[in-house]
């Protein structure tokens, strides 16, 4: 049963998705920055070629699994260029009913606060209403967890070999959700066996089935490129000034090869906090935390990276013991060192100063010093969770 | 075996100053062997044929030097060096170039006289040729034909005594004055000289010349002003200024932009007519050098409004200095007609060839505006700062991964 509160909620949320996708579209029409997303016009332009036939990959820039831009083709079929972005805004509603599908909390209130977080936060609305594909993968993340969560394996691992399939950075969640199926006693190395096979035959497929269709340049644009390209320009990545200069050099640099390296040692570290509690709950947590470490080391880092963790922020919250003042403190440290960046950011894109070193690159380090010491704590709030729930059952 | 002729074209600016330089040339003109002329900015053509004994590719090089132009004797020349060469051609010092839709074109702001030398065939060795950066150029081979065209303005109350000389070849000397201003209408009187192979003058004869010029500038031509919006940041906007122009039928506004590397423009958000060279829209230019100079775009504007056309920075090479890297670049704004008459490039002076009027119809006539040079400057990262940034980043991983591992297994 639906209840009054519940749909109380979603009522405002697809009444603020509406009114920021209907602003957008004056805002498109009457003002020079225009609201909708750079990408959505390439999304746009890629649906098009499809409508006729042709590969996405005819339009620049296109870099994404042709799956995307064929949702965009009724687009030019209605034509209304602006249909796209209510798919993408329906995604992310439905992300949000399996965000307060999957939330496991003491009070009802509670609950509907912390899906809230999603289904309210302007951010989520502004992203997908400004026509980012992002909420597509969300949803699917969210439904591959939610049929781990009810145990429907196989389809589990469908899922979420399309979800790789749309965007490969899924594949970190893996091998904490292996984990979390190994420490489940039920789930024999069959079945894991079964949902890997799952998995697999889902990702080769739609690869296979993409490739046919498009041929080499699919693998080239929407993979391959992610994996080599070495983004010099101006983001919240640590890495940024240290890859704008070994770019410029002739010789061979290590850190764009190395650059992997402490990404890799703290997501595979974050795992062993399965083996504490191996809860449901507390992989949704583990993933949140294994996410931020990934957003944070990354090598480039815009601020639709930042929607990758805000998926599991609720499950993590609605666990969590860190008081509501510290809470806070984090939220600040978190949007101040932040705002410090777009500050430099500002200056040099729009402005035109030349402020790389010291003003963009000690913002830079700033911003992750204090994403560092936020996943310290997200890390530590876990571990005393976990010692707490061991000295319940043993008493 | 190559042969050679000479032909010096003076434009006076009026009757008075060229019969001064009949009257001021000794024992008259018509018994001497070499005539004086007293500067007064007089525009002169000097134009070396050269006939090859090989055929050869289309190649086109300028240079426009910092004096202004006259659409009178030539065609107008793009900003710095240009070469412009044939599609099929593969030399492999233009391996930069941009390949445009009628030709190749390579860009240089300084005039390189080895590469000129480079290029051309080796008949240029054995004449007397050298570059002056001062002057301009424009130098055209075709089949079997190279024609080195230097144009300059004599200074003033400077004399210039114009002889024959046997490395010359045959030799041809005009003489002439505009008898009428019209735009687009050339009437120029005058006289043409010759010299026989031994250097004796043979008569003058009286000549009348009469052309329609496919090129001309206005004298309202600084009237649609052109500058960079500020402030200009990472995205400069070239903003054009058509308020008052009007829209005329058969004519179009239009704006061509060749930029270096470290601009490019998104033809996704500009729409330009045409755009060649480097249309990538995220690498850096120090990767983009590696392959073409530049780019090169042709755009419509829209009469009666202000024009603005977004263009982008690409990231460049860290300097030893902290500093920003200065860009020039020099877009054209022009009015490109039909006229319906094909024959409009033909004159004595200069002729269609590669060059970005070979982008139109064969009848356009093209009305030039003012062409500013805009500058703006690129921040690039000081490369002393590259230990620091490179030390500092890697001690902060290394101390962040461990705070973590600690964080993670402690219970």
């Amino acid at each position: 049963m639906l209840s009054f509160d519940i749909a109380g909620l979603f009522v405002v949320a697809m009444g603020l998705r509406i009114g920021f996708f209907l602003y957008g579209m004056y805002q498109d029409a009457y003002l020079d920055v225009k609201y909708t997303d750079i990408d959505y016009f390439v999304f746009h332009d890629a649906a098009g070629y499809v409508s006729q036939g042709m590969s996405p990959f005819l339009r620049d820039t296109y870099r994404y699994t042709p799956l995307l831009s064929w949702l965009l083709v009724p687009n030019h079929r209605l034509p209304w260029i602006h249909f796209g972005k209510l798919i993408f805004v329906i995604f992310d509603l439905l992300t949000g009913v399996l965000i307060l599908k999957l939330l496991e909390t003491n009070t009802r209130r509670k609950r509907l606060l912390l899906a809230s977080l999603w289904l309210l936060n302007f951010m989520v609305i502004t992203i997908s209403t400004r026509g980012n594909a992002e909420s597509v993968l969300c949803f699917l993340i969210m439904l591959a967890l939610y049929c781990l969560r009810f145990r429907y394996y196989v389809l589990f691992g469908l899922v979420f070999g399309l979800a790789i399939h749309t965007k490969i950075y899924p594949i970190i969640y893996s091998i904490p959700i292996a984990a979390y199926l190994f420490f489940q006693q039920r789930t024999g190395v069959l079945c894991l066996l079964r949902i890997g096979i799952a998995t697999l035959t889902s990702l080769g497929a739609t690869c296979y089935w993409m490739y046919r269709l498009y041929g080499p340049l699919f693998l080239e644009q929407a993979y391959f490129y992610h994996m080599y390209r070495t983004d010099h320009r101006h983001n919240f990545s640590v890495f940024h000034m240290l890859l704008y200069f070994e770019s410029a050099q002739s010789g061979t640099t290590y850190g764009a090869q190395w650059a992997f390296l402490p990404q890799t040692i703290v997501i595979l570290a974050i795992v062993l906090l399965i083996s504490r509690d191996s809860s449901f709950q507390n992989l949704l947590s583990v993933l949140f935390v294994q996410t931020y470490a990934f957003v944070t080391f990354n090598k480039v880092c815009t601020s639709q990276y930042f929607i990758w963790y805000l998926i599991f922020l609720p499950f993590y919250l609605a666990r969590s013991e860190i008081s509501i003042k510290k809470g806070l403190f984090m939220a600040v440290v978190w949007v101040t060192t932040q705002a410090l960046w777009l500050l430099q950011g500002y200056l040099l894109e729009f402005r035109g100063q030349n402020v790389f070193v010291p003003g963009l690159f000690l913002s830079s380090l700033l911003f992750f010093i204090a994403n560092v010491w936020i996943l310290g704590q997200f890390i530590q709030d876990m571990n005393k969770n976990a010692s707490r729930l061991k000295g319940k059952k043993f008493q | 075996m190559s042969t050679r002729k000479t032909r010096v074209t003076v434009l006076f600016n009026d009757l008075e100053e060229l019969e001064r330089a009949f009257a001021d040339t000794p024992e008259g003109i018509s018994s001497s062997s070499s005539i004086v002329i007293t500067g007064s900015n007089q525009w002169v053509q000097h134009r070396t044929t050269i006939g090859l004994p090989n055929h050869f590719e289309p190649l086109r090089i300028t240079w426009k030097a910092t004096k202004p132009l006259n659409y009178t004797l030539q065609a107008p020349l793009m900003e710095g060096m240009n070469i412009y060469s044939s599609k099929s051609s593969q030399h492999p010092s233009l391996a930069n170039s941009i390949s445009s839709a009628k030709y190749n074109l390579m860009h240089s702001e300084a005039i390189d006289e080895a590469l000129i030398r480079e290029i051309l065939p080796v008949e240029i060795a054995g004449i007397n040729f050298t570059i002056n950066e001062d002057r301009h150029y424009d130098i055209l081979l075709d089949r079997q034909t190279l024609k080195i065209d230097e144009y300059y303005a004599l200074d003033v109350g400077k004399t210039q005594n114009i002889s024959y000389s046997p490395e010359l070849g045959k030799f041809e000397l005009g003489l002439f004055f505009p008898e009428s201003n019209n735009d687009l209408e050339v009437n120029l009187n005058g006289a043409r000289c010759s010299w026989t192979d031994d250097g004796v003058m043979e008569q003058c004869k009286k000549t009348y010349l009469f052309y329609q010029r496919a090129h001309f500038a206005p004298i309202e031509a600084d009237s649609y002003p052109v500058r960079l919006l500020e402030p200009v940041g990472l995205h400069p906007t070239v903003s054009v200024d058509l308020t008052n122009a009007e829209m005329v039928e058969k004519c179009a506004f239009y704006m061509y932009l060749t930029t270096p590397a470290d601009l490019f423009m998104d033809k996704f958000d500009t729409s330009p007519i045409f755009l060649a060279g480097a249309t990538d829209l995220e690498a850096p230019e120090y990767r983009i050098v590696k392959e073409v100079w530049g780019m090169e775009s042709l755009l419509e504007l829209t009469p009666g409004m202000v024009n603005d056309v977004k263009l982008h920075t690409r990231y460049v090479l860290p300097q030893s200095v902290k500093s920003s890297k200065s860009v020039r670049f020099t877009p054209h704004i022009f009015q490109a007609c039909d006229s319906g008459s094909d024959s409009i490039h033909e004159n004595p002076f200069y002729t269609k060839s590669l060059g970005f009027d070979s982008l139109f119809t064969n009848d356009t006539i093209f009305k030039h505006f003012n062409t500013p040079t805009l500058e703006l400057a690129i921040p690039a990262a000081d490369s002393n700062d590259y230990e620091f940034v490179r030390s500092t980043t890697w001690a902060c991983l290394i101390i962040s991964v461990l705070y973590l591992c600690l964080k993670i297994l402690r219970k």
